[in-house]
């Protein structure tokens, strides 16, 4: 049965906005796989798009990559068009335009087309997931795509010292965070390994399919039975278990050089809660995120407005699995010690009275609340939210998640900041280049501790590049 | 009938017309006589009216029915092209002061209405033109309107706000070479641009500038371009477009017309012996970006040369990254300003055969003769683009401001389907024979990965003949 959820929100204070959020619909097809539908006929367009619980999180040692490599291999031959050739002729002559994208928590296939081509985009979007071909030819070729990918990726400064962050705080599970992987089992994958995945997670018991703009729903729940009827979930499917990151480590600090750097940044990253166990502290946390970034407010004015930085806030990513909180400043060399002393020392002030005013809670949130209407008015960017949110959290969340802004007092904001920030242990990370580093009385800390984490990460099994 | 349900009416019209003439055959063989149809067409420009302040600015409503959601765009027709060498970092750095504070609008109070309001007055400086802009509520929209005029009029450039702003410019400039995919942009320019041409801008020659600048020189060029001929006003809406002119005619009714300088650019002229240029930077792939001239938006091949861009970079994805596997990111695009700028970019860590890749592309690109079903699919491509771009009420503007001073008629934009819709195979492959030439490349790559040779073959092959 289709569910129709409206949302009525009405906020407190002089400036109150009320916000009826635009209904999506939920409908189960037979194979067990939901559909989403959001309508808005506001352009003759739809997006369609295939959503999946997987990513890093759900593979192994051995496979660490795979998920983006099946990805890439997506948009290779299936049953019907034979190799990507054909697939590419497809996506033109139904006027495509297409992505996807794999992260720690989920993957996600997107096409955008004309409307009066939803039937077609339905059976394009099936044939792909239900019946790819992944065949050894194409995935030789596809491989070295990936490889440029990762290649692009390791030309940019930040790479490494992404890569020293993760393994700092998750050990030898440092893999289950980092939808890239490793170069090696990418250069060495197997088209046994595609299938192993393709039964584990791109199964419909594992997977959504939204749908939004222009299109009548009981027309789609139709569509959708007849070409996804098909695709089915291997009997005895059972979710993969996800183990248990190693605790957050004791506090640590690297300095990293490298020599295209040009300004300096400061990350403390902390550990977070986790939004299936710890839902209402995630509402906490986003409002503090927003609170300073509030112009008006003390930590803007000390941070930012003062030219301190050129940026600093929190950012809290909404995670099933993990939880990091990260506290961040990019400034001048000079600078790095000073921003970094400061960025401590603040933390202790967000617990004090008057540091955040009710009028900047209410400011925040009727932000907050604007920001999902306007999310709302461009359908194709807000379906593949949505499938963000029904991969990593559950709709649930989503829909209760303005409930739970609402709720969220200052006192509240304190005390997460008390059970997650004031004196908790956090990793340090600072990037310079090497001169700015020798300038300001700094040396290069990460050699040794990369080379640690790169033992722990081989002993675990892996390959390390 | 209240106005509200005959929008409504509008709106289930204009989603269910349009694409009728597929709609019979799609889901086989898609045949089209029509990508958009007349119906849409008319009744998008009916739902756009342009409107002239008593001071003869030129306003453009686009009612989006059934939305409370508001954009409101002031756009300038200056911009980096209009500067002249010494004084093309204000572009950037203006545009950035102005929002800080104004008239009657202090820092703090910016900060404290746009925090109670939830909107944000921003402006940005492009090369040929600029904006600023705000996008609201309905019921905020006196508020937001209130300072956006007053950022627009008489932006305060306090000593503070221009010392702050200056200081993050220089932080960006300097940041510029460490994102590789950014500053070969910059390396191709530096042999694409001559000296003093009106597009160019150096990273380094900006951050001297910045040096020798002052609040002086903002408070000046702000003068000199602020001028209701100058300006236009695009506001995407659901509120009455009489109350939305009437109140922006209190707005900026007052603004005085004066004389505005402007540059018209001419195609940088090409020398095969300053064609190539690298930075080298050892790294685990090379990126490569390729610029050649080509006619501007005005010009009567405009639009067959966006399909004909279409085409080459579906090509050269196909031939390099489908079938070669070189390069995860290979495409080509059209920069279409008053002059035209064609690009090809890729990245790869086999540069030798890229290179030698895009030039076997692009001789088969000159040489094919499509037929009309080939680029019947490239045009499909388009229509989903275009309707892409009236998706928000942010983008809506955007584009309507872009047509309305590249051609006096929001309207244009509209037909573009139309347009589309008479590009020939005979014209895709003049085009491609005129235009896919003369090649400038810039390269980052450590010295020993990249022989010069590859990119200069590349230049001679793609040289004009003339």
């Amino acid at each position: 049965m289709w569910r129709l959820i409206v949302l009525l929100l009405t906020l407190s204070g002089s400036q109150a906005v009320a916000i009826e959020a635009k209904s999506y619909s939920t409908h189960t097809l037979s194979t067990g796989l939901p559909v989403i539908g959001f309508e808005s006929h506001k352009v003759p367009l739809v997006t369609i798009v295939l959503a999946a619980k997987a990513g890093a999180m759900t593979e192994s040692e051995q496979t660490n990559g795979l998920t983006h490599l099946w990805e890439h291999m997506f948009f290779k031959g299936n049953s019907r068009l034979p190799d990507q050739e054909a697939f590419n002729k497809r996506i033109r002559q139904l006027g495509i335009s297409y992505n996807g994208d794999t992260s720690a928590e989920k993957v996600r296939y997107f096409f955008t087309l004309p409307s009066v081509f939803l039937e077609d985009g339905l059976q394009f979007m099936a044939d792909a997931i239900a019946t790819p071909l992944l065949e050894q030819k194409e995935m030789e070729r596809e491989r070295r795509v990936v490889l440029n990918e990762y290649e692009r990726n390791a030309a940019q400064p930040g790479f490494d010292y992404g890569n020293l962050m993760r393994n700092i705080i998750y050990g030898p599970l440092g893999y289950r965070r980092d939808p890239l992987g490793l170069r090696p089992i990418i250069a060495n994958a197997s088209r046994e390994q595609l299938l192993t995945i393709k039964d584990q997670v791109f199964v419909p018991a594992n997977c959504s399919l939204l749908v939004g703009g222009d299109f009548n729903p009981e027309e789609l729940a139709k569509l959708a039975e007849k070409h996804f009827a098909g695709w089915k979930t291997p009997a005895g499917w059972k979710p993969l278990e996800q183990p248990e990151f190693p605790a957050f480590p004791a506090t640590t600090s690297f300095v990293m050089t490298r020599p295209i750097v040009q300004n300096a940044r400061v990350q403390l990253t902390f550990k977070g809660p986790r939004v299936k166990l710890q839902p209402d502290e995630t509402y906490a946390l986003d409002v503090l995120s927003n609170l300073l970034e509030h112009r008006s407010g003390k930590f803007y004015r000390k941070f930012v407005d003062s030219g301190l930085t050129y940026g600093a806030g929190l950012s809290y990513f909404t995670q099933a699995q993990a939880g990091e909180i990260d506290f961040y400043a990019m400034t001048t060399a000079p600078r790095v010690q000073e921003v970094q002393k400061q960025l401590l020392q603040e933390i202790k002030l967000w617990t004090k009275p008057g540091y955040f005013s009710v009028a900047q809670l209410d400011d925040v949130k009727r932000k907050m609340t604007i920001a999902r209407k306007r999310e709302q008015n461009a359908p194709t960017e807000f379906i593949k939210e949505l499938a963000f949110w029904w991969a990593v959290t559950g709709l649930d969340y989503y829909d209760g998640y303005l409930s739970g802004i609402q709720r969220v007092t200052i006192a509240d904001v304190q005390r997460i900041v008390k059970t997650w920030l004031e004196g908790k242990s956090y990793v340090q990370g600072t990037l310079l280049s090497p001169e700015d580093a020798k300038a300001v009385g700094l040396k290069d800390t990460s050699e040794a501790l990369a080379v640690k984490y790169l033992d722990m990460y081989k002993q675990s099994g892996a390959d390390g590049a | 009938m209240n106005t509200r349900h005959i929008s409504c009416q509008l709106w289930g019209l204009l989603a269910s017309i349009l694409w009728l003439p597929i709609q019979a055959s799609a889901a086989t063989e898609p045949v089209v006589s029509q990508l958009v149809s007349d119906e849409s067409i008319n009744l998008q420009k009916s739902m756009t009216s342009k409107h002239h302040l008593r001071n003869g600015l030129p306003v453009i409503v686009r009612t989006i029915p059934d939305s409370d959601i508001v954009q409101l765009s002031v756009n300038f027709a200056s911009g980096l092209k209009d500067l002249p060498p010494g004084r093309k970092v204000l572009n950037e750095w203006m545009w950035g002061v102005m929002p800080m504070s104004a008239r009657g609008y202090p820092k703090k109070k910016v900060y404290d209405i746009s925090e109670k309001y939830s909107f944000e007055v921003s402006c940005g400086g492009g090369i040929e033109a600029s904006a600023c802009a705000v996008g609201t509520l309905n019921e905020y929209w006196s508020e937001a309107l209130q300072l956006l005029a007053a950022v627009v009029k008489s932006p305060s450039f306090t000593k503070e706000d221009v010392e702050l702003t200056r200081q993050r410019l220089e932080a960006q400039l300097k940041d510029l070479p460490s994102d590789p995919g950014d500053y070969v942009n910059e390396v191709v320019n530096s042999v694409f641009y001559p000296v003093g041409h009106p597009y160019r801008l150096n990273h380094d020659e900006a951050l001297s500038e910045l040096k020798r600048l002052s609040q002086k020189d903002l408070v000046q060029f702000h003068k000199e371009i602020l001028s209701p001929d100058n300006m236009a006003i695009v506001v995407v809406t659901s509120m009455p477009a009489t109350k939305v002119v009437a109140d922006l005619d209190k707005a900026f009714g007052d603004i005085k017309l004066k004389r505005v300088r402007h540059v018209y650019p001419k195609m940088p002229l090409f020398s095969s012996n300053e064609a190539f240029s690298i930075s080298d930077r050892e790294l685990p792939t090379a990126y490569i970006r390729i610029k050649f001239n080509a006619p501007g938006i005005r010009d009567g091949s405009a639009t067959a040369l966006r399909l004909l861009f279409e085409i080459l970079s579906e090509e050269l994805g196909e031939e390099i990254r489908t079938k070669r596997s070189l390069s995860y990111a290979v495409h080509a695009f059209l920069i279409d300003y008053s002059l035209g700028i064609g690009v090809i970019n890729a990245s790869t860590s086999k540069p030798e055969e890229t290179l030698k890749a895009i030039a076997e592309v692009v001789d088969r690109v000159k040489a094919k003769d499509y037929s009309n079903e080939e680029l019947l699919e490239y045009k499909r491509g388009f229509v989903t683009s275009y309707y892409l771009t009236q998706e928000t009420h942010a983008a809506m503007a955007m584009t309507l401001g872009s047509s309305e001073f590249f051609f006096g008629d929001a309207n244009e934009y509209y037909d573009l389907p139309r347009q589309l819709e008479r590009v020939t195979p005979a014209e895709i492959k003049a085009l491609a024979h005129k235009w896919l030439t003369n090649f400038r490349i810039g390269v980052i790559a450590g010295r020993k990965q990249f022989k010069d040779e590859w990119a200069r073959d590349l230049i001679k092959s793609t040289a004009s003949k003339i």
